[in-house]
């Protein structure tokens, strides 16, 4: 039973919205881990929206977006069988050679590899895998890691931009929108490919101090980084089978779920893991806090709020000529709330706003894109902007090479310019394509 | 076979020692660890070789990548190693607070089983509260082979 759809602000929206807020203080502030603090979210919502009638437990289960806790879940445990395979270290070395101790040229072959994998994995892993590596590089080198650890997570932060599974937020858009992973690509793939330019060139010239040449040579033999071929051949094959679907799930009606599941199904029937080993690896608590954060948005949505939002944005976004600036708006805000707080609630609570413009007749295509673009682009702004962020930080700090340490302040002085530089040229191609992303 | 067959008796580690002191003690009884007293004598902790290692002298990185490191290698923290530095350093930040100790009236799988689950290849021997010493893998090992004529 959803609350009758009001124009005016009732007991119930408040109520909704009192309890998401005090969810998302405890989420942002870290008072509680943010999986705990979205899981009592979710049951307070639930209890009292049942009491007071505006929410109930179905409601709550529909609100879940199975296709997005699905597709992590199953790439997850994709990703845990391709990551001991040591192909990544054997990247990454084999690359570190290939530059000759150009270390210009090691930042980009390592961001370009980076890149790359972040549009098809989870980049939080990406950087997991590539940070110790690459510091290992600098140290050998005798060169600080600081730069190369930067460049890595925020160029994991925009690769993953560019596909519907690159990062958690556009895999909620891509489900709630039902955008495929070609349409994604091809229309993010644009936008995203200048930034990527944009950001190196950006990075290069920033650390053009640090980035000179070397003669050591980087002595690490990458033919032992992979411990068993034939593993190797099979977890590639099954990602392979993945990727190849992805670029065609809208043609076989299928979802990106269940083609994450098929690729699984291959690498579990090639690979026989050992299902504790394998389950170990799913990041559960990632899971869940996804699943306390759609009931939350689920008993604010069933109390009519996001609705009442709508009805208030609806004057903005119906004239088509403002639709453009509103698109730029809405990926400027979304950029600027993403440096500074966890993109994932932000997402979740906009896409049903977004979502109920529809019904009012409003064109919404331009603000998905426009969304995905700031959420991806807004979390380089700042240390905590991103979890791709933390973990390269903590890999700085933790190496023990002096100077290497990551400062929020220092992340701050390349960051900021990064993103900004990001959303102008950004800004610059939605403008001058904006018929491409209507 | 008893605890008290294979127990290494040995001096406790205290508060202000310097690693190097600690070294050779180790190195003198040929154990691993060695239990850390507070003023009392009571173990609050051990010192253990292999983490001061792991804290001081091997990066993560490294670890992690071990088996692609090639032997040409050289770093500034394997030149802090063969400058001694670490050496003079006090031990108070390189303890480990949980302890695994064992009694002399415990059977000799009890002990394995607890290295086995402390991932360690010592644990102290406690009598009465009172540390007597460390028992070992490689001296319950030596006398399997004394007890079966093969040493």
């Amino acid at each position: 039973m959803m609350a009758d759809i009001s124009v005016a602000l009732t007991t119930n929206m408040l109520i909704a919205l009192a309890i998401m807020l005090s969810a998302y203080v405890m989420i942002f502030s870290e008072i509680l881990h943010r999986t705990s603090s979205a899981i009592i979210g979710a049951v307070v919502m639930i209890g009292v929206g049942t009491y007071t009638g505006f929410y109930s437990q179905d409601l709550a289960i529909e609100a879940i977006d199975g296709n997005t806790i699905l597709l992590l879940t199953a790439m997850m445990m994709v990703v845990a069988m391709v990551r001991p395979t040591g192909a990544f270290e054997y990247v990454a070395v084999a690359l570190a050679k290939l530059s000759h101790g150009d270390l210009r040229l090691l930042l980009i072959y390592l961001s370009l590899v980076v890149s790359v994998i972040s549009m098809f994995l989870d980049n939080v892993t990406t950087v997991i895998i590539f940070a110790p590596i690459t510091v290992l590089i600098a140290r050998i080198l005798e060169v600080n890691p600081l730069p190369f650890l930067m460049a890595e997570a925020m160029l994991s932060n925009i690769g993953g931009a560019a596909t519907l599974v690159g990062d958690p937020p556009n895999i909620m858009i891509g489900s709630a929108a039902s955008i495929d992973f070609t349409r994604f690509i091809t229309h993010m793939g644009p936008a995203i490919a200048p930034v990527w330019l944009g950001s190196v060139l950006l990075i290069l010239f920033i650390f053009r101090k640090h980035l000179g040449k070397v003669s050591k040579p980087v002595a690490l033999n990458e033919g032992k980084a992979i411990r068993d071929v034939g593993a190797l051949m099979r977890a590639m094959f099954a990602l392979a089978v993945i990727i190849i679907l992805f670029f065609v799930h809208h043609h076989l009606g299928l979802y990106p779920a269940y083609v994450a599941f098929v690729g699984l199904c291959i690498a579990l029937i090639l690979e026989r893991p050992e299902p504790g080993a394998l389950f170990g690896e799913v990041n559960w608590s990632v899971l869940a806090f996804f699943v306390g954060l759609f009931i939350i948005v689920g008993g604010i949505e069933s109390s009519g709020l996001l609705h009442w939002v709508g009805l208030q944005l609806v004057g903005l976004t119906r004239d088509p000529e403002q639709l453009l600036l509103a698109g730029l708006a809405v990926m400027w805000v979304a950029a600027l709330l993403s440096a500074v707080v966890d993109n994932i609630p932000f997402t979740v609570t906009v896409i049903p706003i977004v979502l109920g413009l529809e019904g009012m007749g409003i064109n919404i295509t331009p603000f998905w894109w426009a969304l995905a673009i700031g959420v991806g682009l807004g979390g380089n702004g700042t240390h905590v902007g991103a979890t791709a962020n933390l973990i390269a930080i903590a890999e700085s700090e933790k190496c023990g090479i002096k100077g290497a340490a990551i400062t929020p302040l220092a992340w701050m002085k390349v960051g900021i310019p990064t993103m900004f530089s990001s959303l102008i040229v950004a800004s610059a191609v939605y403008a001058l394509f904006f018929p491409f992303f209507m | 076979m008893k605890l008290m067959d294979v127990v290494i008796p040995t001096g406790v580690i205290r508060s202000g020692m310097s690693i190097g002191e600690a070294y050779r003690a180790c190195v003198t009884h040929n154990v691993a660890g060695l239990p850390f007293c507070d003023a009392t004598g009571a173990i609050v902790g051990r010192f253990s070789l292999r983490y001061t290692f792991r804290k001081h002298c091997i990066p993560n990185d490294m670890v992690d990548n071990a088996h692609m490191l090639g032997d040409t290698i050289a770093c500034e923290d394997a030149l802090e190693v063969a400058s001694g530095n670490m050496l003079n350093l006090s031990v108070d930040d390189y303890i480990i607070e949980n302890v695994a100790t064992i009694t002399p009236t415990s059977p000799v799988v009890k002990a394995l089983s607890i290295m086995e689950k402390f991932n360690s290849s010592y644990l102290f021997l406690l009598e009465n509260g009172h540390y007597i010493g460390v028992i070992t893998r490689m001296r319950i090992a030596n006398l399997m082979l004394k007890h079966h004529k093969l040493l």
